[in-house]
């Protein structure tokens, strides 16, 4: 883990436009996650961890969502940053190639496009409920496949290529052979001409070796058409032509190669999960497969194009607890192995403590408390952490009663005027009415909203 | 030569001395065609198809429907060989121009209708009629109500209103009336008939497929396409669509039935095909002058019923095939009763 950080949000304000009001939804977020760290995002029900990360996503619906301000800057990735030079269709400049050219762009400010180029391949995202989030009328080989047909088209591309050219000539030479003996299993050596079968890879009797590639034999018929539209394809994956053509029936057949390409790949995603007989999960439907392997072809769908940063909403909910675990180690297995950040959403704290590396407290469309896991269980110093951190079970305590909250979630149509905790606050002061704490550093690394702590310096 | 190297080919192998060689030969694949590469891609869909079959099976009514609709496609697919047309346009019926004859009398064997029309050729050439016409204004309105209703119902907002409003001013008019309107103005044929028939047969579609897509695009799985990037229209096509046709092929498979009820009808008040045309409902509009009056054949008298039953019954025989058929697939095509 560096220090290197690779989401910044700041000052984020979204509301949304419902028939019984304005709900402030996200009142003044701020929150930074570094590069290959666990940021875990806690808060109850309602208080806008989902919104926080679909607007990462630039999934927040509009309407009736609307992001009224705010930053977040993200790492460009090299897509976005070849976008850059790249005309629009009428020979116009990119409005956004100002920005593209930098080394972080403002998520909110890109056209739907562009952000499309995001989506799944610099960041993704894992749902609650793999069963819902799965789509039923595809297999689960098909759906790690999509990701990986729309975004990595270029080394799919180059793979089908690299193939292309490996099979050329001993196929050739491979097909006579077979002709010549009429048997579907074996063919003559053409050094010696005895028999060799097709999985011996050195003729038995006067030893010279053959080279054969059963993908690049597919590939030998139409060998210059498919030479031309994927060197074009390698060339520019989002080609208008390629996309056209994809269009339109038989011509579209070219995608196959590429398609098998795709289908490989996510195989070894189903292996890299590391689910049980992948050969068959490819082929099953979503119903087919049990919760825990559900999430794993999420995590797959997710983790496919190598994104930098993954946002997990809640992945072990819908999951027993057995399952929960091994889905929390299976997450952060891969994180360490592909050096991707982890935006953890959850409202288990338990989870918190085990995978998280820092941990932003969430109140009410807020951030009241930021800080790295340790010392947020340590020393908790917002009364609202505090209040989390009092309301969980400890087994060698002997209590009688689980202590509470007191007071509930305020509504969000009409949120109490400045620290939205007020109301339910132990400490509250008048001044906590009147003015909204902003989030301050108060120890190294540790950041808290709240008037207690140094914000009425002077008052 | 090649004879030769064939038989020592095989020879050779069976002579190698390793054991193992065996079953390699088995295992490898076939060079040009590979079917069982071809299998294996398909499998998970076979399997799908055969659950889905055996489901069928199951169910007696759907059986008994899909035997009357196998049975009408034979009739239709060998009209010829059963009643062999004549010189003139086979949809003709050839016609004797006597009065109708019973069934079972000389060279008739459902008997004659008006002007000695020859009931059986006109029930087996009026079986491609409907067929053609049910097949054709349904696919047609399926596809225009599956583009007018999905476009609707998932871009919402000003588009929806302005499709849903032309809908709705095709489905506040009674439909057989508004064919009715349309097939009086253009000339009488069966091309016309369709067409008058298509105007008033998507509508219904478009409202189904518009419900169905407004509730699927609130899926997660929805949500899940648009977080990996896929493109918006994409997402109609690729995912909300497939997830919502069902009802539609449903409703779709029950329609193929009632598009012969109203094709008749029209045919029958007047405003569908010509006089003398193979097409059922036209059957039974030729012979209802006959039907009830007594007709005297080799010195019998007959109550010439026969001219308005026999139509009568392949229409229902066609649709309720159709219509038993659609209620299976209701249940067959239900997520929840598989799942």
């Amino acid at each position: 883990m560096s220090d290197e950080v690779i989401l910044e949000i700041e000052d984020l304000y979204i509301n949304f436009y419902t028939k019984a009001g304005v709900v402030r939804a996200i009142d003044g977020v701020n929150m930074t996650i570094k590069k290959g760290e666990t940021f875990g995002l806690v808060g109850e029900s309602g208080c806008g961890k989902s919104v926080t990360a679909n607007s990462i996503m630039g999934l927040v619906q509009s309407p009736p969502g609307k992001i009224e301000k705010g930053v977040i800057n993200f790492e460009t990735p090299k897509e976005i940053y070849a976008r850059a030079d790249q005309k629009k269709f009428g020979g116009k400049e990119n409005p956004n190639a100002e920005m593209y050219r930098k080394d972080r762009i403002d998520i909110l400010k890109l056209n739907k496009k562009d952000i499309r180029l995001i989506r799944g391949r610099a960041i993704s995202m894992i749902f609650q409920e793999p069963m819902s989030a799965l789509n039923p009328v595809f297999t689960a080989g098909d759906q790690i496949a999509e990701i990986i047909l729309l975004h990595e088209r270029k080394e799919l591309a180059e793979a089908v290529l690299k193939k292309l050219e490996e099979g050329r000539k001993p196929a050739k030479k491979y097909k006579k052979a077979t002709k010549k003996l009429g048997n579907k299993g074996e063919f003559l050596c053409s050094n010696c001409n005895s028999t060799v079968l097709n999985d011996q890879e050195i003729c038995p009797q006067c030893g010279s070796s053959f080279v054969r590639n059963p993908g690049g034999k597919r590939l030998r018929f139409g060998y210059a058409f498919y030479k031309r539209v994927y060197t074009k394809m390698a060339a520019d994956p989002y080609d208008r032509t390629l996309a056209i053509m994809a269009k339109i029936p038989i011509v579209r057949r070219y995608r196959r190669p590429m398609i098998k390409e795709a289908n490989e790949k996510a195989l070894r995603m189903l292996r890299l999960v590391r689910i049980p007989d992948p050969k068959n999960v490819m082929k099953s439907f979503p119903h087919e497969l049990s919760g825990g392997m559900q999430q794993r072809v999420m995590i797959a769908i997710a983790l496919s194009c190598r994104p930098q940063l993954l946002i997990a909403d809640e992945p072990t909910t819908a999951l027993d607890v057995t399952i929960q675990a091994q889905i929390l180690k299976l997450i952060q297995e891969l994180q360490e192995e592909m050096g991707t950040s982890v935006l953890m959403i959850t409202h288990n704290l338990g989870i918190v403590a085990e995978v998280c590396d820092r941990v932003g407290v969430m109140y009410a469309g807020a951030l009241v408390e930021m800080a790295d896991t340790v010392s947020i269980f340590k020393e908790p110093l917002h009364p609202y952490t505090q209040g989390l951190m009092n309301s969980i079970p400890k087994v060698d305590l002997e209590l009688t009663r689980l202590e509470t909250i007191e007071g509930n979630v305020p509504n969000l149509i009409k949120p109490p005027s400045g620290c939205r905790f007020h109301t339910r606050c132990p400490y509250a002061m008048e001044y906590c009415k009147k003015e909204k704490p902003p989030l301050i550093e108060i120890l190294p690394g540790h950041s808290v909203a709240c008037h207690l702590y140094g914000g009425v310096d002077n008052g | 030569m090649t004879d030769g190297i064939k038989g020592n080919g095989k020879s050779s192998i069976n002579s190698t001395p390793t054991p193992a060689v065996k079953p390699q030969i088995k295992k490898s694949k076939p060079s040009t065609f590979n079917y069982d590469r071809l299998m294996k891609e398909l499998e998970p869909r076979i399997r799908e198809a055969k659950s889905s079959f055996s489901l069928l099976r199951e169910n007696i009514t759907a059986m008994v429907g899909l035997a009357f609709v196998v049975f009408i496609v034979l009739v239709a697919i060998a009209a010829p060989l059963i009643c062999p047309p004549g010189l003139g346009d086979p949809m003709d019926i050839p016609k004797d121009f006597k009065m109708p004859k019973p069934p079972g009398a000389e060279g008739h064997l459902l008997g004659t209708g008006n002007w000695g029309a020859d009931m059986l050729y006109g029930l087996v050439w009026g079986a491609r009629t409907s067929i053609t016409t049910s097949l054709f204004v349904v696919l047609t309105g399926v596809i225009i109500g599956l583009v007018v209703g999905s476009i609707a119902g998932y871009y919402g907002g000003k588009v929806d209103n302005l499709m849903m409003r032309i809908t709705d001013i095709f489905l506040s008019l009674p439909a057989l009336i508004l064919a009715m309107a349309i097939a009086s103005i253009l000339e009488r044929n069966l091309q016309n008939m369709m067409l008058a028939l298509i105007i008033v047969w998507w509508p219904p579609y478009a409202r189904l497929i518009r419900a169905q897509v407004m509730s699927i695009k609130e899926n997660t799985y929805v949500e899940a396409a648009r977080a990996i990037g896929v493109k918006k229209s994409s997402i109609l096509f690729k995912h909300i669509i497939p997830n919502s046709i069902s009802p539609l092929i449903v409703s779709a498979t029950m329609d193929i039935g009632a598009v012969v009820l109203v094709a008749a009808g029209l045919s029958y008040i007047g405003f569908g095909v010509n006089t003398g045309y193979a097409e059922w409902g036209r059957m039974i509009s030729d012979g209802q002058q006959w039907f009830l009056t007594t007709v005297t054949y080799e010195d019998t008298k007959y109550i010439a019923s026969w001219v308005v039953i026999f139509p009568g019954l392949a229409i229902l025989i066609f649709a309720m095939g159709f219509s038993l058929l659609g209620d299976a697939l209701r249940d067959i095509l239900d997520p929840r009763l598989r799942r």
